[in-house]
């Protein structure tokens, strides 16, 4: 057909293809017998369609910082340490690893079998270039902070450091890495399954430049190969035979579909064109639940969703007022009618079940709405305000549907306990991001944090006060010092300790109303195997698979 | 341009006419288009509705029913049209979004029939390298991506119903400007024109005078396709989130939510789409109606 | 007429200049900058980041600098999608982009003129009224309506046809063509309704008839031409629309063409990639002007070229 041959001349042109043998043949069969020969292929090779959120900003483990892409890298490349389907920590492209009594020195043996998929095989030199140019200002990393516990990294990130090689990571031989810290940072096992922590090929780097990654330059480690990336449409990887655990992958490919839409997603997914999906659309979720409840997978996710108050101007300057516009939000009615999927109440900040950590709680939680109403209403007017005497704020929250539908509820809640008049301002991402920043006209504001690890430590050091995240101007020197404190702590407890001290008094001082903890959810067919649910939702298509 | 010569050719057949006879036989062709007169009431009905059904209803149109959430149509509880996911009158929602959409089409058809008429008859009856000049910047203007400009206010101004007249105003007036150009250029030499300057009339009272209302006809015409097009822009700025700030609402984003919930919800699409259908429809007979009423050559 | 295109290829110059300018330092204006997340990063990574991509210069530096490799061709990377250069990006989508536009207008023009052309023959009849309803309906319903109805009723429902993707056959093309059609589709033929009663009015019609000139050829090799005059004027700017994709469109059948790239830069703040499509969606327009005209002196010999 003149028609078809036309569309697969312009994929093929506007498309990276990498031209393997798996998909000279599939491109041939494609061309021969017109359309939609896929489905007979799938019988004959194991596929994975994996709805994957927005298009990847970047497949450079060191330049990507967002989930869709941390999903892709995570199936493409391997870090020293991995995680098993329950997200715990297991050895990755490091077989074992020793660390020093007092926390700071980290040797890792990697293993004898670990290749890139040239063939190459994997060297101590190949992580210390690749964390070296993480925190290298020229590359341009959003995440070099997260190699910070390293030695010298900050100073060679701000310039400070010229050197690359004062980094503390260096090859001991071609197998050995050690690794110097900063000060003991229990979470830094954990933090190396996150892609800054990845090793690069350095070869192919430095050949390509910026179009290293496209599939066919891309020299990778993990268990999968990229294979093909249409920007927007899809990417595709194929098992790879150089992996070192290649007997543990089922799956023949993975083919990641970036859909925008999460109603498009959710279609598609019915449609039967995907097997599983990143999301599902929030004003569906009942009809979901009643429909196709089996398919639908709900899992405590490590973030929280709050309201952040603005401390350095009236009227929330008040600490009674913060507290009582916080009581006067009606969680159970919140999670159980407006975010429906199962998102849990927030008390806390950290969310409860991070590792090393005991939940610490507002001191409210326990007590019923009625009594905090109760309670809230008498702040307010402690605070100066009345009925005939009402409160007008700003609530303010950036374009998205579910921020909105929240924003609404809750100023319906602050009106009916206080009769407070609550102004609704939305604005466009970026426009709110820059207003929440400056902490001029802010008032109360919606905010959420997703954990970078699973640690209280990536909860809590938002709230120091030199700290650039911090849009409340919470500003409290003991809890700075308490987590200076624990930072330095090697005492697993007494670090504990420490951690829940400052939480409590970062809650007591209410510059922030935790509303729920995230849960993920998503539709995963009932033939797809082999994962499991974890806080961080890192489930890699290592373990999958599709027995349809 | 090809609009101008479209236009100017189109304007080389009209006999010269009185205006005021003009007025009246078009006036009396309209009523005799039972198609526009039937919009015309349909139209004037709905605005009636908007304007006093929420006043009798007893929902406010921003209050959260917490029973409610996401309810079809229920008359006993008095949702009429159902409830948002928020559990708000969808029936007064759409009242409101009826009087939203329906304004920034007229606000923002009268900012772009403002800046064009006056732009067009200037450039047209002041002619020569002033038009020259004017006309290329129109051309220019032309091929600007607009949308994306609008988007680009929105974006830095926030989320303002006045820059979204302003904003769709802007981009409207263009085609307008030609049109009265175009009209301008045929009326500017006729004898009464030229009466009035030999007269000593100043250019500006000629142009206001006697070159604008002359060129009306076809304004008028392009203004009653200009407000249905309006309000589906406005709707296609809600679908990207770029739509009026809560708790206000606009057709547009009743529809654009509505259609995230097309089979959980269908009634939270339903009713804005037909209110929004129905406008439309009424414009679109209206200025049908108009644009026969006003040609000359059906007589 | 070749001197005609050149001179008008020459005036698109300034025009195009006026557009790289105004787009460059209304995007610059709005608040916020591409590497603004809800993770905000250190200062110095932010630092880092901006002298990177050359941020950290003054304005008018940035401009210049911009201009200079404009002219080159080279439209500098991508800040959203950093391992892509704007010139990839367009490269990949805008193939897409056109084979859908085209396909839709293909079919608008050709249904929507024969519609538009019976309705006008059969003036006030039941089959012109049913035409015109149709099409008004195809107007009243926004795309963002149509296209998940479609996808909902033949992908979901009858599951006849792929709900989105692009690239594995024809029948994925199918609903958005269709979405993408609709609405051109009443247009068009509400366009060629209005001129063809005018033209079938005509003196020349007239004329023609009283000469026994068989109605069939008179229709299609006179009055069709007239008549499309004003859809041909609407085609070129609604053409190079089509043709550089629609967001709509786009977004609900996940379709990797341009048009999301207009939004999505705004909104990232992905300043190279929205100056790289406002250029190249200015360029499209203003040859789509050109070629309206050229097509316009074919039609009617009553416009000269000069």
């Amino acid at each position: 057909m003149e028609f078809s041959t036309g569309i697969s001349r312009f994929l093929t042109k506007g498309t990276f293809v990498k031209t393997t043998r798996a998909v000279a043949l599939g491109v041939s069969l494609l061309a021969g017998t017109s359309a939609l020969v896929a489905p007979s292929l799938a019988m004959a090779e194991m596929v994975f369609n994996r709805g994957n959120g927005t298009e990847p900003g970047s497949l450079d483990p060191q330049i990507s910082e967002d989930v869709n892409s941390s999903t892709i890298l995570r199936d493409v490349f391997e870090g020293l340490t991995a995680e098993f389907t329950d997200g715990s920590l297991i050895p990755g492209q490091a077989e074992s690893w020793t660390v020093s009594p007092d926390g700071l020195i980290y040797t890792f043996k990697i293993r004898s079998d670990a290749v890139w998929s040239n063939g190459d095989p994997v060297t101590a030199q190949d992580f210390v270039y690749s964390w070296q140019r993480g925190v290298n200002p020229t590359t341009g990393s959003e995440y070099s902070f997260l190699l910070y516990p390293l030695q010298n990294a900050q100073a060679i990130a701000n310039g400070e450091e010229k050197d690359l090689s004062k980094l503390g990571v260096k090859a001991l031989d071609d197998k050995t890495l050690e690794v110097q810290l900063e000060g003991p940072a229990p979470y830094f096992l954990g933090m190396l399954t996150h892609s800054v922590a990845y090793p690069v090929h350095k070869a192919t780097v430095e050949a390509h430049g910026e179009a290293w990654t496209r599939p066919e330059n891309m020299v990778s480690n993990g268990a999968f190969n990229l294979i093909e990336w249409t920007p927007q449409s899809r990417i595709v990887a194929v098992k790879s035979d150089s992996y070192w655990n290649k007997d543990s992958v089922k799956l023949d490919k993975v083919v990641y579909y970036p859909t925008e839409s999460t109603t498009t997603e959710l279609k598609r997914y019915r449609a039967g064109e995907l097997d599983w999906t990143y999301e599902v659309p929030n004003d569906q979720i009942s009809w979901i639940k009643e429909n196709m409840g089996d398919e639908f997978h709900v899992s405590n996710y490590l973030g929280t969703y709050y309201y952040g108050f603005n401390l350095t101007k009236p009227p929330f300057n008040d600490p009674k007022l913060r507290k009582a516009f916080s009581l006067a939000i009606d969680r159970d009615i919140l999670t159980s009618k407006i975010v429906t999927a199962g998102e849990v109440p927030a008390y806390a900040f950290v969310v409860p079940g991070v590792t090393a950590y005991d939940a610490v709680y507002a001191d409210f939680k326990d007590q019923t709405q009625a009594d905090r109403d109760a309670e809230a209403l008498k702040l307010y007017e402690e605070a100066g305000y009345s009925k005939d005497k009402p409160l007008e704020i700003e609530l303010r929250y950036n374009t998205n549907d579910n921020h909105k539908k929240i924003a609404i509820a809750i100023s319906s809640m602050w009106k009916k306990v206080f009769g407070a008049k609550v102004n609704l301002v939305n604005e466009e991402f970026k426009v709110f991001l820059e207003t929440r920043k400056q902490k001029e006209v802010t008032q109360a504001f919606r905010a959420g944090w997703i954990g970078d690890y699973n640690d209280p430590n990536t909860f809590l050091e938002l709230w120091l006060s030199d700290s650039g995240l911090n849009d409340t101007g919470f500003n409290n020197p003991e809890f700075d010092s308490l987590l200076k404190q624990a930072s330095l702590e090697q005492d697993a407890p007494k670090r504990k300790e420490l951690l829940m001290k400052a939480e409590g008094i970062f809650l007591e001082s209410n510059a922030v109303a935790p509303i729920y903890h995230y849960v993920t959810k998503r539709m995963v067919k009932p033939y797809v195997k082999g994962w499991q649910s974890n806080v961080m939702d890192h489930i890699r298509s290592q373990y999958i698979t599709v027995e349809k | 341009m090809a609009i101008d010569m479209e236009i100017k050719s189109a304007m080389d057949l009209e006999p010269e006419v009185k205006g005021r006879s003009l007025w009246q036989d078009a006036f009396r062709r309209l009523l005799n288009n039972k198609a526009s007169v039937a919009s015309f009431v349909v139209l004037i009905t709905i605005v009636l509705i908007a304007l006093i059904g929420p006043l009798l209803h007893s929902h406010p149109f921003d209050e959260v029913y917490w029973d409610y959430i996401q309810s079809a149509p229920d008359v006993e509880a008095g949702f009429y049209f159902g409830t948002d996911t928020n559990g708000r009158d969808l029936y007064v929602r759409t009242l409101y979004g009826i009087r939203v959409s329906l304004l920034v089409g007229l606000v923002a058809t009268g900012v772009s029939l403002l800046i064009g008429v006056t732009y067009g008859a200037i450039a047209g009856y002041v002619g020569g390298t002033t038009d020259n000049l004017m006309m290329r910047f129109v051309d220019i203007m032309y091929s600007m991506p607009f949308m994306f400009f609008v988007i680009l206010l929105m974006v830095i101004f926030g989320r303002n119903i006045f820059l979204i007249f302003a904003a769709l105003g802007a981009v409207e007036w263009l085609t307008m400007a030609r049109i009265v150009r175009g009209q301008t250029l045929s009326i500017k030499n006729r004898e009464f024109v030229e009466a009035a300057r030999a007269a000593g009339v100043s250019g500006f009272n000629i142009v206001r005078r006697h070159i604008i209302p002359n060129a009306l006809g076809p304004v008028i015409v392009y203004v009653t396709l200009t407000i249905p097009q309006v309000i589906l822009i406005e709707s296609f700025l809600s679908f990207l989130g770029l739509g009026v700030q809560e708790p206000m609402t606009s057709l547009g984003v009743l529809i654009s939510e509505g259609a995230q919930q097309m089979e959980s919800a269908p009634w939270a699409l339903l009713f804005p789409a037909s209110a929004l259908a129905i406008i439309l429809f009424c414009f679109n007979f209206i200025g049908d109606g108009l644009r026969d009423a006003l040609d000359p050559r059906d007589r | 007429m070749f001197s005609f295109i050149l001179k008008r290829l020459a005036g698109a110059i300034p025009t195009l200049f006026i557009i790289i300018t105004l787009a460059f330092f209304l995007i610059r204006t709005a608040p916020g900058g591409p590497f603004d997340k809800e993770r905000t990063v250190p200062p110095e990574v932010q630092a880092n980041l901006n002298a990177v991509y050359h941020l950290d210069k003054p304005l008018y530096e940035q401009y210049g600098h911009y201009l200079f490799n404009v002219i080159q061709g080279d439209f500098g990377p991508s800040f959203q999608y950093r391992d892509f250069s704007v010139t990839d990006l367009i490269g990949s989508g805008f193939p897409v982009s056109l084979t859908l536009g085209l396909t839709a207008i293909f079919f608008a023009i050709t249904i929507g003129m024969s519609l538009g052309a019976i309705a006008a023959l059969r003036q006030n009849s039941a089959i012109d009224y049913a035409v015109m309803a149709t099409a008004m309906t195809g107007i009243t319903i926004p795309n963002f309506v149509m296209a998940p109805l479609l996808t909902l009723v033949f992908g979901v429902y009858l599951g006849m046809l792929p709900v989105g993707g692009w690239g594995d056959g024809v029948s994925q093309a199918i609903l958005p063509v269709v979405a993408l059609a609709l609405p051109q589709i009443a247009y068009i033929a509400r366009l060629t309704r209005g001129s063809m009663i005018e033209v079938l009015r005509s003196n020349f019609v007239r004329t023609a008839r009283a000469k026994g000139l068989p109605e069939r050829v008179m229709l299609t090799r006179h009055a069709m031409k007239a008549a499309m005059l004003p859809v041909v004027s609407y085609l070129g700017p609604a053409s190079a629309a089509i043709i550089t994709g629609s967001v709509v469109v786009e977004q609900i059948f996940s379709i990797p063409g341009i048009g999301r790239y207009f939004v999505q830069g705004a909104l990232n703040r992905d300043y190279t990639l929205v100056m790289g499509v406002v250029i190249f969606y200015g360029t499209l327009i203003i040859v789509f002007n050109l070629i309206v005209d050229i097509v316009y002196g074919m039609l009617d010999p009553k416009v000269r070229m000069g």
